[in-house]
């Protein structure tokens, strides 16, 4: 059956290209309307950006290897995620109770079911079905969705589940004497396997814990802006982390080399 | 009749029919808008279900043209079956369970064939409340299900969007009766 489906998922792709087509003319014709100074401003922005998270990924990769490192002298088997995907949406499931979307990457650039993905803000959703050219992202705002979290602040384990509301996730479960106010931010905790540890997944907006309810009712904004469309990351599993990490290291000693 | 300019208007409605089924709309995806999609498919298997002369059904249609009348029994069991296949496509498209549409459009397609007669005599005011009938009992079938298998709410939808199915269907029937020219059938 998942074969069978995966087969006219093909096909299937090819309608929601043509579904798009209409946006993507119009976003085409307007970069091709834009003018210079515009672009020239934007492109201004763009480098400043560049400058500064250049630098802080210079930091992270060594700090990444110098994690890795650690992890291994301790024995811990666990490691930093590997490499990411660029993936763009191009259309979502035409169903107003269910929130999911197509992204453009498939079976031939490595994504499997069940990879996470996130987007430039926080974790967006993870793949729950792949074709051959395009996968389907169920959204972490989906009924059905519901995702292993911790509170940054105090480390507290939750869980995040959807509502299917486009700007609330509900924290399940949250015994009423649980330290969580407002403005918190909840991250993956990385249990269960399914997401690395550590993506952004919400900010707390309410907590109603009055003495008339059996748990707390927390509600928090998701991080990724999901309603947007643009690119999303799937996030890779690192099957050779050994490699990687020594991979990294010779990366970092290249770069330490080319800045002396 | 078995002419070239039928199987490109067949051919391209039915595509049109699943992109305009899965467009997205502007704005956010909870739009008023998505209440009264109608149902594009539904209505193109409705209407070639009506045109078309041989009893074999959209899908054969598609693949091999459509070739003249045929009533024996095997040709007509055939072409429901086929017409289920063709539901197939349209679950994974809509992202439904398999044999939802399949259902759909093979108790459609029977539904037509049976009162295909009586059909003809019908004004296009009829014929827009019949399309209310289907739709809505189509999208109550799907609800249904949707409930059972993915936990969706019910809703006001097949109640919506039977509605704006019925009102487009004079339009897109003369359209679509005006593009295949006329006499045919």
């Amino acid at each position: 059956m998942k074969a069978a489906r995966a087969t006219l998922s093909t096909p299937a792709a090819f309608i929601y290209y043509l579904a798009e087509i209409p946006y993507l003319a119009t976003d085409n014709v307007q970069d091709l309307a834009s003018d210079r100074s515009l672009l020239q401003e934007q492109n201004q922005q763009m480098k400043e950006m560049l400058a500064i998270q250049s630098l802080q990924l210079q930091r992270y990769t060594a700090l990444k290897s110098e994690n890795n490192r650690l992890r291994d002298l301790l024995g811990s088997r666990k490691k930093l995620p590997g490499n990411a995907v660029i993936a763009e949406i191009i259309g979502s499931v035409p169903n107003p109770y269910s929130r999911q979307v197509f992204i453009d990457k498939g079976s031939v650039d490595g994504i499997v079911d069940g990879l996470g993905v996130v987007d430039a803000q926080g974790l967006f959703g993870q793949v729950v079905s792949v074709g051959k050219y395009s996968s389907r992202v169920l959204l972490l705002i989906d009924r059905d969705h519901a995702v292993p979290a911790r509170i940054n602040r105090t480390g507290t384990r939750l869980i995040a589940g959807g509502t299917g509301e486009e700007e609330t996730l509900l924290l399940e479960n949250v015994p009423i004497s649980t330290d969580v106010v407002v403005g918190d931010l909840i991250e993956t905790s990385g249990f269960g396997g399914r997401f690395p540890d550590g993506y952004p997944v919400g900010k707390v907006y309410s907590v109603s814990n009055g003495s008339g309810l059996t748990y707390a009712q927390v509600e928090l904004s998701p991080s990724a802006r999901l309603k947007s469309t643009g690119h999303v990351l799937v996030i890779m599993p690192d099957l050779q982390s050994n490699k990687a990490v020594a991979e990294s290291n010779t990366n970092v000693d290249t770069r330490e080399a080319s800045v002396k | 009749m078995n002419s070239p300019g039928l199987g490109i208007v067949l051919t391209l409605s039915v595509l049109l029919s699943f992109v305009l089924a899965v467009a997205r709309l502007p704005g956010e995806p909870n739009v008023w808008l998505t209440y009264i999609r109608p149902q594009w498919i539904l209505l193109i298997c409705f209407f070639w279900a009506q045109q078309l002369p041989s009893r074999r059904g959209l899908f054969f249609a598609l693949l091999f043209g459509a070739p003249r009348q045929s009533d024996d029994q095997t040709t007509y069991r055939r072409g429901i079956i086929f017409s289920w296949i063709f539901g197939l496509f349209a679950d994974v498209v809509l992202n439904e369970p398999f044999g939802v549409n399949g259902a759909i459009f093979a108790s459609i397609t029977f539904f037509v064939w049976r009162f295909h007669q009586r059909h003809q005599m019908h004004s296009m005011v009829q014929q827009a409340m019949m399309i209310f009938l289907i739709v809505f009992l189509a999208e109550v079938f799907r609800a249904f299900v949707m409930f059972f298998v993915a936990d969706q709410p019910w809703d006001i939808l097949p109640l919506t969007r039977a509605i704006s199915s019925a009102l487009l269907w004079p339009i897109l029937s003369r359209v679509l009766l005006r593009l295949i020219g006329p006499g045919y059938n």
